[in-house]
């Protein structure tokens, strides 16, 4: 009767591929990600900023598109900072790791 | 634009609501020119109207993940503003220093009650733009709800 022996499993470990990320480039595929969704955030910002300032100077008289302006600046702010909290989150989870 | 794609609901809500503004600005000219018998071009008022029409969207906005139809949500726009070629009613003032040798005065096309019907359904429309925006911030806020939990 043939045993395999120990450690010479029939299934393979990992896929290696899947094990180890990709070296790569720089590596800062999270960090750009960010970046740009920042980037964005930011613009709506400052497209906020323009238009209600617009609607001050008078340069447009529809209030409604600044006021859609602005609500579009606090959901895209709104939604970046509940990323940020679940990544600090799990960066705390991370910290709390016994050792 | 990543985020305007994402909120592009209030681009296309805008558009309504803007739409329905100069359909209001018209209603207020017509109204207020109510009984005006000169203008530039000559002879009395006649009623404007305004021409609505879709708006197709860019092609370059559109990504692979949008179902096919979807160019066609691109929101409305104001396509011109027409003249009403009704008759001009004829009323007998010979008073009216536009009054003619018979004492007839060639009044505008403008009849009011038609016109608060008129201004009560852009009124309507722009509620009802007002009440999609909010029901689209209710369901973005409610799906960044999900992340809270």
């Amino acid at each position: 009767m043939a045993v395999s022996p120990i450690g010479q499993s029939a299934v393979p470990m990992a896929n290696p591929s899947l094990a180890v990320p990709a070296s790569n480039g720089d590596g800062h595929a999270f960090n750009r990600v960010i970046e740009e969704f920042l980037y964005d955030v930011n613009l709506q910002q400052l497209k906020a900023d323009q238009a209600s300032e617009h609607l001050m100077t008078g340069q447009t008289d529809n209030i409604h598109e600044t006021m859609i302006a602005l609500s579009k600046a606090d959901l895209s702010f709104r939604m970046f900072m509940e990323v940020r909290n679940r990544a600090i989150d799990a960066y705390q989870e991370i910290m709390r790791m016994q050792i | 634009m990543s985020f305007d794609g994402m909120l592009g609901t209030f681009n296309v809500i805008s558009s309504g609501l803007t739409a329905e503004r100069m359909r209001m600005e018209v209603i207020a000219n017509n109204v207020a020119n109510a009984s005006a018998t000169r203008t530039a071009e000559g002879g009395p008022y006649r009623r404007k109207e305004v021409v609505f029409a879709t708006v197709l969207r860019d092609r370059e906005e559109l990504n692979a993940s949008q179902p096919p139809g979807s160019e066609e949500l691109g929101g409305v726009r104001v396509l011109g503003i027409v003249e009403d070629l009704t008759e001009l009613p004829r009323v007998y003032n010979p008073g009216h220093p536009d009054a003619d040798a018979e004492g007839f005065v060639t009044m505008p096309n403008v009849n009011i009650p038609i016109e608060m019907v008129n201004l009560i359904t852009a009124s309507r429309s722009y509620e009802a733009g007002i009440r999609a925006i909010q029901a689209f911030q209710e369901m973005a806020e409610q799906a960044l709800s999900l992340a809270r939990t």
